[in-house]
């Protein structure tokens, strides 16, 4: 950090004069919490995740009944 | 040296402050009190480091917007609030000079000129003052920071420590080194 100048004895500015530029609603719009992106937000992963996994098992599921469904010996049909 | 009593506060005033954070941490709008105390010296603090009045002023803003942002971080450490302002401040400033939104500037009284070379055993005369003020140009900013707070701005070792985040025994070690520096070109000149 280059040190550009050394200013003497500048004029002092007055409490009122800095008092006056005060502007705390500003402050208060600027950092107002930013509308967070649904897809941004833990709420819609948390959703997301619990469904994609209830998904996951339901297909599962499905699938191994079916497998096991083939699987077993035909009823009523007998092989000669 | 007289130092500035600005920063020590009563346990009163702190516990006060105390209440404050509390609930600006659940509504932003009762912020509003510390930035009303705060809002003059943490000005005063950027606007001695640099030329620009309304370059100082925008930084000043953006100081105590992200105070506001991440005051739910704030911890209550038994200090007062503004050493945290205050380290903000440093960085937002240093980050103005590195966009190069602003130049760093020093500013200094001829009182405070004259306050240094009776430190240094001198005459306080004009010539002295125009080798002073020749020998600051030539110092470092880490050493010229510390000169800044300890005395220009007139701040406890305390608070100086508060400010770099160093110890107060640091703090007035390293005040000490630069005020050396400082003693050592001015009598080379």
């Amino acid at each position: 950090m280059e040190i550009k100048t050394i200013q003497l004895d500048r004029s002092r500015l007055s409490s009122e004069f800095i008092a006056s530029r005060q502007n705390f609603k500003q402050i208060v719009k600027c950092c107002e919490a930013p509308s967070i992106s649904p897809f941004k937000s833990p709420l819609f992963f948390g959703a997301m995740g619990l469904s994609s996994l209830s998904l996951i098992v339901l297909l599962n599921t499905n699938d191994h009944a079916q497998t096991s469904e083939d699987n077993s010996p035909k009823r009523g049909i007998e092989m000669r | 040296m007289t130092v500035n009593p600005m920063y020590h506060q009563t346990s009163q005033r702190m516990e006060e402050e105390l209440r404050w954070i509390q609930s600006a941490q659940k509504n932003p709008e009762s912020f509003g009190p510390l930035y009303r105390r705060y809002h003059e010296q943490i000005f005063r603090y950027i606007h001695q480091r640099m030329s620009d009045e309304e370059t100082a002023f925008d930084v000043t803003s953006q100081v105590f917007m992200k105070a506001l942002n991440n005051i739910h971080r704030y911890e209550f450490r038994g200090v007062p609030f503004s050493s945290w302002l205050y380290r903000i401040a440093k960085s937002e400033l240093y980050q103005a000079f590195r966009d190069k939104k602003a130049e760093r500037t020093v500013n200094i009284e001829t009182y405070q000129l004259f306050e240094i070379i009776e430190e240094f055993d001198e005459d306080t005369t004009e010539a002295n003052k125009k080798k002073l003020f020749e020998s600051l140009s030539k110092l470092k900013e880490r050493d010229m920071q510390l000169l800044e707070l300890r005395f220009f701005e007139k701040r406890s070792f305390r608070e100086i420590g508060e400010i770099l985040d160093i110890t107060e025994n640091n703090a007035k070690v390293k005040s000490f080194r630069a005020l050396e520096k400082l003693k050592k070109i001015f009598n080379h000149k």
